[in-house]
């Protein structure tokens, strides 16, 4: 039994790393997964027919972004290395 | 001792297999929606005016330097076709959202004007955007080196104000259905809601 321990501990300590390197490295955690640098594409909301004038409106506001600002900022940092 | 041994690598086996499965599916579902957001029928137009570009970039002699530059000039030429594609699916869920305005105010002269003004700021826009989706890649490269930075530098001032074009009729169409929505609120006898937000409401960032 004494020497199973060391064993157990490596494999499980093996096994995390795998998944934890996994997981970083497909963006689960950490970084954000985005295509390249690019904005993730939005679902287009819909509202319920039952739905009041707030709730429509806070529809409305998903619709609400920086018009490509952030793309624009990240070529404009990624030009200073030129 | 070694059967023991045997049946725990097996379990450890079984446990970590979904977890990389998945992530592995993970990554093939983004990469399938990134290639779909491509399609239209002009992609190969601008694959074609994008690889001209590409192509006078190669009398670049710092690697690094021309790597950079690919990068870059590539990420111009694409940015407007994907940037369309969000602004489209914004146009759709304003049309989503005032197709309900429309039917619960049907028979109200002021919810119908207020909707027939949405409407016409919505398909302003989308022409706008269909514009930007059909139009050649604003990056203008000579390939001669020392001009190199100041040629990305307009190239992206050139994207910018095509993206801010744009914008400025997407934004008009999101006021006029906000309008509307407020149009409706008082015609039902709901409190108004306040107006739909010009910009981005800042995300909290969470305190440990």
């Amino acid at each position: 039994m004494n020497k199973l321990i060391p064993i157990l501990i490596i494999l499980g300590a093996a096994a995390a790393a795998i998944v934890g390197w996994k997981l970083v490295s497909t963006g689960q955690i950490g970084m954000p997964v985005l295509p390249g640098t690019y904005q993730a594409t939005p679902t287009p909301v819909s509202v319920a027919p039952d739905a009041t004038t707030n709730e429509m409106m806070g529809a409305l506001e998903k619709t609400v972004d920086d018009g490509g600002q952030s793309d624009l900022l990240q070529l404009e940092l990624e030009a200073k290395g030129l | 001792m070694s059967g023991k041994i045997l049946v725990l690598v097996a379990s450890l086996f079984l446990i970590t297999t979904p977890v990389l499965a998945k992530t592995e599916s993970g990554q093939l579902r983004e990469r399938i929606k990134e290639t779909l957001s491509f399609g239209d029928e002009r992609k190969d137009e601008r694959e074609a005016s994008k690889a001209a570009k590409l192509a006078k970039l190669q009398t670049i002699k710092d690697e690094r330097r021309k790597a950079l530059a690919e990068k870059l000039v590539t990420k111009m030429c694409d940015l407007p076709a994907r940037r369309a594609e969000v602004f489209s699916r914004h146009l759709q869920s304003m049309t989503n959202i005032l197709g309900r305005v429309e039917t619960k105010g049907a028979g109200d002269a002021a919810v119908t004007a207020a909707v027939a003004k949405a409407e016409t700021a919505i398909a302003d826009a989308q022409a706008a955007v269909d514009a930007m989706a059909k139009s050649d890649c604003v990056v203008k490269i000579t390939g001669e080196d020392e001009k190199l930075g100041k040629e990305v530098s307009s190239s992206r001032l050139a994207l910018a104000d095509q993206f801010k074009q744009v914008q400025a009729k997407v934004k008009t169409a999101r006021k006029a259905v906000s309008d509307a929505i407020r149009v409706l609120a008082r015609f039902l006898g709901e409190s108004v809601p306040a107006e739909v937000s010009e910009t981005p409401k800042p995300t909290p960032t969470p305190t440990l």
